[in-house]
């Protein structure tokens, strides 16, 4: 086990330094290069070379890179062209509401989506499981700008009885908190909880046609006992996986619905970064963005393999 | 997620004739939901294709009705804030849908499946190459690297469906790589594979011949499943300002300038989110038909 675990850290270092290259060079895909986009119009040739030379751009790029991966790794992300404060302390303010919001979108995911995929699998091609796989294709195709619109319209426009903008810190106010969180964490979770239904169903549905399920139930145990004791602890493994990779993805997520709510955690951060082309703001975002979400998926590696030995010798 | 393994034993050496196209078009036809799917999706490429029949409006024109009407007989969809007929722009709206779809979505598959066959065929280090590049694209959230891509490239002149399409094809070409080159190691182990080998057949006359077919049916299910993908992320990149820009009729732009005042008409924002939404759901179904039509295990 202990070798599983280094070989995952290893590879986990590995990618989030193919990250930072990645997230480093990709400034150098700005048609012209980022100076020019920002100075170029009003300022001469001369000074635009100075400020070139205060960035350290005409250095070579792996000095600069060196240079730049040093400072982060400090976490000194520099200053946001466009508002001048410091990076760092932005993110350390953002972060915690970003991983709020995806807490609470991967709790309604966790709960519907496997009592919901459970219930289905007891009674295949039942009234439930017809509805229950209708919502999960449902949910998958969803963008969630257009769920989150009509959860704005029904529950804060219609109905009014949640906020439909802002964010409550948890320590300022819990209950106001949730309650700015309920329809962004809905909006942003429904497509995990289609698919962890999806994977929960099916994955109930297969262990439930195996042998030792029919032996289970051929020595008397009660239907109860079959589902809670033999079945679901085996199909929770794929579910758990899949649990994993999705709460990742509800970071690329936080991108869209805190745009939508003007929820100032670090996805409006870097969308706001990427639409005033503040490039220094938005490679800090990404490193970050992506550095957690390789970092929640390596976790959920850790744990399938720590849930089943199996996959600890390969 | 559509896995190689589903196919395994329906590798066919390059001899052996196939299944005939009428056998496999009735039994596609058999699988309702797939066919269900398929005919949604018709029916957005005949809007896209002849949207300027169907549409009863120009879809930038501003005097088409009054602003902001609810839906009626002049304007089924309403109009919108600039008093724009919202049905016309649905429509006009399926062919940006379409054309990002197949530029992206092929150009991934090309890509992808160029870099999987070649890993998986000559395995050792260019192995270990596609193997990284692919997890390091895997590394970020999708929509993040399509944002960043699409951000980065976008002002070089370009016309605006440009750097959304490459920006799609980056982080979908990883996904064909994948497939293609878990199927390439399937296809490599198979018998007749060495035979060709043994019988002095070069390189690329055995991917031609033997292993790009193979390959082909896994991809296929792929790329069902990435062209709803680039239509969701088409729409995802407009709706945060890095698609394209408006006036031009992108579903996604459509429910940006919707959602400011959606309290005061709400069907502005509904009928595009409702376009994407049943599109998606057309592909996703018919992924699903072709997963089960490919798996052998199903049949």
């Amino acid at each position: 086990m202990s070798r599983y675990i280094a070989q995952k850290l290893i590879s986990l270092l590995l990618v989030q330094f193919g990250i930072s290259v990645v997230v480093f060079y990709m400034i150098r895909l700005v048609p012209g290069d980022a100076v020019d986009f920002i100075y170029g119009l009003y300022m001469s040739s001369g000074r635009i070379e100075e400020i070139r030379a205060l960035w350290g751009l005409d250095r070579p790029i792996v000095v600069q890179y060196v240079e730049w991966i040093g400072r982060v790794l400090q976490l000194d992300f520099g200053r946001s062209i466009v508002s001048g404060y410091p990076i760092a302390d932005e993110i350390f303010a953002r972060l915690p509401v970003t991983l709020h919001l995806s807490f609470m979108a991967g709790t309604w995911s966790v709960i519907f989506g496997v009592t919901l995929g459970v219930i289905a699998s007891r009674y295949p091609n039942g009234k439930v499981d017809g509805l229950v796989t209708t919502t999960g294709i449902l949910g998958l195709a969803m963008p969630h700008f257009w769920l989150a619109t009509l959860l704005v319209l029904v529950f804060a426009v219609y109905l009014n009885i949640l906020p439909s903008v802002g964010y409550t810190s948890l320590f300022e106010d819990p209950i106001e908190s949730t309650r700015s969180l309920m329809l962004p964490s809905l909006a942003l979770g429904t497509t995990m909880a289609a698919a962890v239904m999806r994977m929960a169903r099916s994955a109930m549905l297969d262990v439930l046609g195996h042998d030792y399920i029919r032996t289970a139930r051929a020595k008397g145990v009660r239907e109860r006992r079959v589902f809670s004791r033999h079945a679901l602890r085996n199909a929770f493994i794929p579910v758990l996986t899949l649990i994993g990779t999705e709460t990742g993805k509800l970071l690329g997520g936080s991108l869209i619905i805190e745009q939508i709510f003007a929820i100032p955690g670090i996805g409006q951060y870097a969308v706001e970064a990427v639409l005033s082309r503040d490039y220094p703001v938005l490679q800090a975002t990404m490193i970050v963005i992506a550095g957690s979400y390789v970092i929640i998926n390596t976790l959920a590696d850790l744990g399938y393999g720590l849930l089943d030995p199996r996959v600890r010798y390969d | 997620m559509a896995e190689a393994a589903n196919t395994t034993g329906t590798w066919q050496p390059a001899a052996r004739r196939r299944e005939g196209p009428g056998r496999a078009w009735r039994r596609f036809v058999r699988h309702r939901p797939a066919v269900v799917g398929a005919a949604v999706i018709v029916m957005y490429l005949l809007a896209a294709l002849f949207a300027d029949v169907l549409a009863p409006y120009d879809p930038l024109d501003m005097g088409a009705g009054s602003r902001l009407t609810g839906p009626d007989i002049a304007h089924w969809f309403g109009t919108d804030e600039f008093g724009r007929d919202v049905l016309s722009r649905v429509i006009y709206g399926a062919r940006i849908a379409f054309v990002v779809g197949v530029l992206s979505a092929t150009g991934a598959a090309v890509v992808g499946m160029f870099i999987g066959v070649l890993g998986g065929y000559f395995g050792g280090l260019l192995d270990r190459g596609v193997t990284m590049l692919i997890d390091l694209v895997f590394a970020f959230p999708t929509i993040l690297l399509a944002v960043a891509v699409a951000a980065f490239l976008t002002g070089g002149g370009m016309p605006p469906s440009v750097p959304v399409i490459i920006a799609l094809c980056v982080v979908q070409a990883p996904h064909f790589a994948r497939v293609a080159r878990g199927a390439t190691l399937a296809i490599k182990a198979q018998p007749f594979v060495e035979a060709a080998q043994v019988l002095g057949g070069t390189h690329p006359r055995i991917i031609r011949s033997h292993i790009a077919p193979n390959v082909v049916a896994p991809l296929l299910v792929q790329f069902a499943l990435s062209f709803s993908y680039a239509i969701l992320a088409e729409s995802s990149l407009s709706f945060l300002g890095v698609g394209h820009p408006p006036p031009a009729p992108s579903w996604g732009a459509m429910l940006t300038g919707a959602y400011g005042y959606v309290e005061r008409a709400p069907w502005a924002a509904f009928f595009p989110g409702m376009a994407i939404t049943l599109l998606i759901l057309g592909f996703n179904i018919l992924g699903d038909g072709l997963r089960d039509f490919f798996d052998p295990t199903r049949r």
